[in-house]
């Protein structure tokens, strides 16, 4: 891991291909005042850490400590819906493409809407496997 | 699902959020707790933070990314480019945004060293697009809520009305906030004789030009301290009337007004002739005035309590956002 503050701000950029100067429009700076950023020379207030993050895809945390984000916890068992079920069914799905389906559906954890959420039926289970089939890879 | 049931839901929800964020567990406390965190992390940048900022701070404190569709082919893009991460949840919802999804949040599973968490994807095409940044708020706030998330489980509840409402009013409580919009949102209420769409409009551009109009007079007017509507005017027609005329169809009534059962103004509500609001709808221009709710009836001819309110209209689109002041009353 980058040690620095500099260091991780010079590594995320060169990471997305960005030129000094590319980075120091995109987040509102001049590219002297990057430079001292990515040699260390100074210290940027919050607001422009917060640019920075912004561009860069990151967050202050990892910018000024290398904080990394938790690691991905483990799965907690899932049951698999009676739709999804009949729908792996007659698609002849194997149970690991079924269980990828049903984390597929269940990696968004929240969501605004006008209407209320809903159990996919077994005829949109089906939808879903075509449209993720190639990543799902059964 | 019974309402017995979907309470049980909502309940724990809100026990497991004030469990997280320690503070009882009830809707108000929540959302001051949310507010006070959301207070204190942007201070540590700025206290002087718009709300456009403090959205963006937020999004930081929750290490949230932001996607934002604004055609057919961005949503197709981003969906297929996280797919191709392993991240596949916006391709299993992909159908479900060509109807109401406004916004989905997914906790990504291999995120690169440095990386967000958590991608929001924001649905902006169309009609949506006025939504934009009120669903940014809704998505940031959910991590802030929701411990659940962080540890990858979800409580399976239908109960997502009323939670969701809870998480519309976190967000718009975390954004709009601090010292300019406060000082911004009261020289804009002290205005005479009442809040005017050319005030809205300028907190606008200063605070958050990427909001509507609507979601800032809803947050200015929740500020004031005399019943105010929010209103949207289109023209439409009712189960009684099928004959499309001018109406109202998205009263919002703030907080004061609610707490003084000031609901005069119903949905489907037809606009009178004489109101600033159909004379906005038929010049096309900005028009305000003291009116008399008096003046307003319903199908059946019976008329509103009299009551002399200040209303400022302006025609946009098919439709006409309106303010209503009951300030010439208080």
């Amino acid at each position: 891991m980058a040690s620095s503050l500099g260091a991780r701000v010079r590594k995320l950029r060169e990471k997305q291909g960005l030129t000094q100067q590319g980075l120091a429009e995109s987040a509102g700076m001049s590219v002297s005042f990057l430079s001292e950023i990515e040699n260390d020379k100074r210290n940027p207030s919050g607001r422009v850490m917060l640019q920075l993050a912004n561009v860069l895809g990151t967050t202050m945390d990892y910018l000024q400590r290398g904080t990394e984000p938790a690691p991905s916890p483990r799965r907690e068992p899932t049951t698999i819906p009676p739709a999804l079920a009949e729908a792996a069914e007659r698609a002849g799905l194997s149970y690991r493409a079924t269980v990828t389906l049903h984390e597929a559906y269940r990696q968004i954890v929240g969501r605004r809407s006008n209407e209320l959420d809903r159990d996919p039926t077994a005829e949109e289970w089906s939808a879903m496997y075509r449209a993720l089939k190639q990543y799902i890879g059964d | 699902m019974s309402s017995a049931i979907r309470d049980r839901g909502y309940r724990g929800k809100i026990r497991a959020a004030a469990r997280h964020l320690r503070c009882e567990p009830n809707e108000r406390a929540i959302v001051s707790a949310c507010r006070r965190q959301a207070d204190d992390r942007c201070n540590e940048i700025d206290p002087m933070l718009t709300p456009a900022e403090r959205l963006s701070a937020l999004a930081d404190y929750a290490s949230v990314h932001f996607e934002i569709a604004r055609t057919n082919e961005d949503l197709d893009e981003i969906a297929a480019r996280y797919a191709r991460l392993g991240e596949l949840g916006f391709l299993a919802r992909r159908e479900r945004f060509d109807g109401e999804l406004l916004a989905a949040i997914l906790r990504r599973n291999s995120p690169a060293q440095g990386e967000r968490t958590f991608v929001a994807l924001v649905d902006a095409r169309g009609d949506k697009g006025a939504r934009e940044f009120f669903s940014r708020a809704h998505e940031v706030a959910h991590p802030v809520l929701e411990p659940q998330l962080a540890f990858n489980f979800r409580e399976e509840t239908k109960a997502r009305d009323a939670w969701e409402e809870l998480v519309d009013h976190v967000g718009a409580e975390m954004v709009f906030s601090g010292t300019p919009w406060t000082k911004g949102v009261a020289l804009a209420l002290m205005g005479s004789p009442g809040l005017t769409v050319a005030a809205v409009d300028d907190l606008r551009s200063r605070m958050a030009h990427a909001a509507s109009l609507t979601v800032i007079a809803r947050a200015a007017a929740n500020q004031a301290n005399r019943p105010i509507l929010v209103l949207w005017a289109r023209h439409d027609g009712s189960k009684r009337d099928p004959t499309p005329i001018l109406r109202i169809l998205r009263p919002t009534p703030n907080d004061v007004a609610v707490a003084h059962g000031i609901f005069h103004i119903h949905r489907k509500r037809r606009v009178p002739d004489s109101s600033p609001i159909a004379r906005s709808y038929r010049s096309r221009n900005d028009e305000f005035g003291f009116e008399d709710l008096g003046e307003w009836r319903d199908s059946e001819g019976v008329a509103l309590p009299a009551h002399r309110v200040w209303t400022a209209a302006r025609a946009m689109g098919e439709g006409v956002f309106a303010i209503m002041d009951f300030a010439a009353e208080s």
